[in-house]
């Protein structure tokens, strides 16, 4: 080659090159500007800020070094490494399709609590006075640090998915966490409203500004229909961590079973609970000892509704335990664990 | 047959007729002899059957009291005697109780030595027996507070209270001296001389009958005591014979002193007279030494129980009344006490002023009176059996106590098994480590628990717990001395920079079964936390 063309491929080369920055430096900005305009748009622009924004080949927005701030607890913030828009879709301006991964949800518990205020002898007293079994579900965050949880570093993917015509709604979450293990959770929803959606929405929004959302929540799960759920756990050492918690309030002493695993009794007894809503014993029992075993053998557990079933939420009567028994049982789930060596 | 041997016959051959009958509750009588035509039954006590001991104890049950009558009834006895020596060749003395129409009306005793002639008192026998058990339940020696005589009753010297208005006055030779009661200030007495007719000095003191001439620091004449003297001290005409103990001085209007009357190791009692000088605002001088008008007598012991049986305590009141016919014979009031200590008891050496149901060391008390030839009565509303009064004190103590423990027991069968922890160690909670280490976490300061651990090596500043995890005690201070289960007291702190935490020592205690498992018997816990080994909760009764 002569020493023209040389010249000229330098040239062409820098031309090039001085266009993509060109090009970056604009789309940057591009990017910038519309993850700008979506959150004032959506009025939560003082909850979420970020560092810089991109875009790549896959995905539609990269958004980096982000944090999450909640209006009510000024001391906490939830930072993010990493966020990629793998896809976002409106129609007629209703959000009909997202999926999106959060790289490094970042927050730690003990300043979770901390920045609740919470009364230092209320602490001692909720931690002392602690219910494994029923303030599970009802001081979830004392469960967790009780299980020995209390920094979050997860990976949190969402995939949401609605059809406004079909008013067809379906939503997978993802969290893997080193500690927590990997939740998989999938839900379908029929008979989702335009005006549902929207509630969902704003009880999302509340969650970050107000710290109230119960009642765009029910209002959203009213008469909804789920058609479909599947949920899948792999245990990393929470359960674990729980259950040498239970062990050792329950005084399990060495050699002894762990104080934590469901006895006999309990599982009749839970059997016999469950007779209310489904009277086939022996099904019943099948699933409740799938729950025992994973409880003994803490690896893998799924759950997952029968095809074809559907239950209307407002269908479902009692307290919360007796709501979700019922809930299982007519979508006739289906419960396996992972056998393991372990 | 002439009438001796009609009786002697119905002796001897009425034993074999005789049968048991019941006594009271927990003793038997046999009977071993009758007389129909003297109206007499006489029955021994038996135990277990078995009646003949070295000496046993007989009961005579007549239908009137001629039968006691001292010449009459020691026809009886002799002939008893007889009887006795050829059912029971082992008795050596009777101690014998006769009762006209089912009243008790003699107690004395009669003996082989003495050709089983009765005689009225000596009753140390008796008690000796009615009381070994009682007596061995006391652990204490013979030993009273403050003061103890010698048990061979020789003389001791008379402790003279400082307050006592009291002078040695000599005679001008030096040669003998008395113990001289006075108000007038000590520089004149050391110039008072006494002369000494008809004695005969013991150590230096006037003993017995004497007749001594007092004179002032002038040499003036001032009185004559003419009567007897115990060591130095004038008693007027009333020889006592007795060992002096201590002198008080009680103020100006009563000069007061003890004596030793007796002591009965078996029963461990000393038996204390008191006399008294009181004080005559016209001549200006104290009279003698007089103890019978009324005859006061305590019982020194620290055996109080004695007085919780009633025939023990009218045992010893006829002891106290025997002395009161030995010292003051023909006496007719008496002023009776039992204590713990022989002085500073109202009524007995000090002033009847003050309510004695406050004092601790009075235990029983009693004015009693007689007519001449009569029987002691104790005066009505005079007894104070504060021994009784303490031990019903205690028993509704004891009721009540009794009360919290069955409270405490009822709340614990509803109680788990952290909370029967927490309440051996008298806390409230017993607190989970890993919640306890997540709240110091979060407070970011130590925290108050009380904690179950096992203790895998103990020392004397440190101790390490390996259950429910590994971690170090401090501040031990000797209290973990032992490995194994503790339930420990102190403070839990989490360092978040070195993410251990620290564990401060206040309180231990130990356990006897693995993870204090003794707690399940609640029985044993109240017992312990109550510290009543004995303790049975109602149902268990």
């Amino acid at each position: 080659m002569t020493k023209t063309m040389w010249i000229a491929v330098v040239i062409l080369f820098l031309l090039f090159t001085g266009c993509g920055i060109f090009i970056f430096i604009l789309q940057q900005e591009e990017t910038e500007q519309v993850s700008q305009h979506f959150l004032v748009k959506n009025r939560i622009q003082n909850n979420i800020s970020f560092q810089q924004t991109g875009m790549s080949l896959t995905d539609e927005l990269n958004v980096k070094k982000a944090t999450i701030k909640l209006n009510y607890l000024p001391n906490f913030n939830i930072e993010i490494d990493e966020i990629d828009i793998h896809s976002y879709t409106e129609i007629q301006h209703i959000a009909s399709e997202l999926n999106m991964t959060m790289h490094h949800v970042r927050f730690s518990l003990l300043n979770l609590i901390h920045s609740l205020k919470i009364d230092n002898d209320d602490i001692i007293f909720n931690l002392s006075d602690f219910s494994p079994a029923n303030d599970l579900w009802n001081k979830p965050l004392y469960a967790l640090l009780l299980a020995g949880a209390d920094q979050i570093d997860a990976t949190i993917n969402i995939k949401y998915n609605y059809a406004p015509l079909a008013r067809d709604m379906s939503l997978q979450i993802t969290i893997d966490d080193n500690y927590i293990g990997r939740l998989f959770v999938h839900f379908k929803f029929d008979d989702i409203t335009n005006a549902k959606q929207g509630r969902l929405l704003i009880a999302l929004k509340n969650m970050l500004q107000k710290n109230v959302f119960e009642k765009e929540l029910s209002s959203f799960l009213k008469n909804t229909v789920v058609t479909y759920f599947d949920i899948n756990y792999v245990n990393n050492g929470l359960i674990d961590g729980y259950k040498k918690y239970v062990d050792s309030l329950y005084l399990r002493l060495p050699g002894q079973n762990s104080k934590s695993e469901l006895s006999e009794n309990t599982i009749q007894g839970i059997v016999k609970y469950m007779l209310l809503t489904n009277a086939h014993r022996d099904h019943n029992t099948e699933l409740i000892n799938e729950v025992a075993y994973f409880i003994k053998n803490p690896n893998e557990i799924t759950i997952q509704s029968k095809s074809g079933k559907s239950i209307n939420l407002s269908s479902l009567s009692g307290d919360l335990k007796r709501q979700l028994t019922d809930f299982l049982l007519k979508m006739n789930v289906s419960i396996t664990t992972k056998k393991s060596a372990k | 047959m002439n009438s001796f041997f009609k009786i002697l016959f119905l002796f001897f051959l009425i034993p074999g007729l005789s049968h048991a009958q019941t006594f009271d509750k927990s003793k038997e009588m046999q009977r071993i002899a009758y007389s129909a035509k003297e109206g007499v039954e006489i029955f021994a006590e038996a135990t277990n059957g078995q009646w003949c001991d070295d000496i046993p104890a007989i009961k005579i049950f007549a239908q009137n009291n001629n039968v006691f009558e001292a010449e009459q009834l020691s026809k009886l006895t002799t002939k008893l005697g007889i009887v006795l020596e050829h059912d029971c060749p082992q008795a050596g003395q009777i101690i014998l109780d006769g009762y006209a129409n089912n009243s008790l009306v003699f107690q004395g005793a009669a003996s082989k030595i003495e050709r089983w002639k009765a005689e009225k008192g000596a009753l140390k026998i008796k008690i000796r027996q009615l009381q070994a058990n009682t007596v061995r339940q006391t652990t204490t020696d013979f030993d009273i507070h403050h003061w103890t005589p010698p048990a061979d009753k020789q003389k001791i010297e008379a402790h003279i209270d400082s307050s006592a208005l009291e002078y040695r006055l000599y005679s001008k030779t030096k040669t003998c001296s008395i113990l001289y009661t006075t108000d007038k200030p000590a520089y004149l007495m050391n110039k008072w001389t006494i002369t000494v007719g008809n004695n005969s000095c013991s150590e230096n003191l006037v003993y017995g009958r004497a007749e001594v001439s007092v004179f002032n620091e002038k040499g003036n004449f001032v009185e004559t005591l003419d009567g007897y003297f115990t060591e130095g001290r004038f008693t007027g005409r009333k020889n006592l014979n007795v060992v002096l103990l201590n002198r008080y001085g009680q103020g100006k209007e009563t000069q007061a002193i003890s004596y030793l009357i007796d002591t009965d190791p078996e029963l461990k009692i000393h038996y204390v007279g008191f006399l008294k000088a009181p004080y005559n605002a016209k001549s200006g001088k104290y009279a003698h030494w007089q103890g019978c008008s009324p005859f006061t007598i305590a019982a020194v012991t620290e055996n109080e129980s004695l007085f919780l049986d009633k025939q023990i305590t009218e045992n010893i009141i006829h002891a106290a009344q025997s002395y009161a016919d030995i010292v003051c014979n023909g006496v007719t009031n008496m002023n009776f006490f039992a204590t713990t200590v022989p002085q500073n008891i109202p009524g007995m050496d000090i002033p009847d002023s003050s309510n004695n149901e406050d004092k601790t060391d009075l235990i029983f008390s009693a004015q009693l009176t007689r007519k001449p030839g009569k029987n002691w009565q104790i005066i009505s509303d005079t007894q104070q059996n504060l021994a009784k009064y303490r031990e019903l004190e205690h028993k509704n103590e004891e009721l009540r106590e009794h009360q919290l423990m069955m409270a405490d027991y009822n709340e614990l069968l509803k109680t788990d098994y952290l909370g029967r922890l927490a309440y051996l160690i008298g806390e409230e909670r017993i607190d989970n480590l890993q919640a306890m280490t997540i709240a110091s976490k979060i407070t970011q300061r130590p925290i108050p628990v009380n904690l179950l651990v096992r203790i895998q090596s103990a020392g004397i500043k440190t101790a390490v717990a390996d259950w429910p995890i590994t971690f170090e005690i401090e501040e031990t201070s000797g209290l973990i001395i032992r490995t194994g289960w503790h339930l420990i007291s102190g403070f839990l702190d989490f360092d978040n920079k070195k993410n251990t935490i620290s564990f401060k020592l206040n309180s231990a205690t130990v356990c006897d079964q693995d993870a204090c498992a003794e707690v399940s018997d609640l029985t044993s816990l109240i017992r312990r936390r109550f510290e009543k080994p004995n303790w049975k909760p109602w149902r268990e009764e």
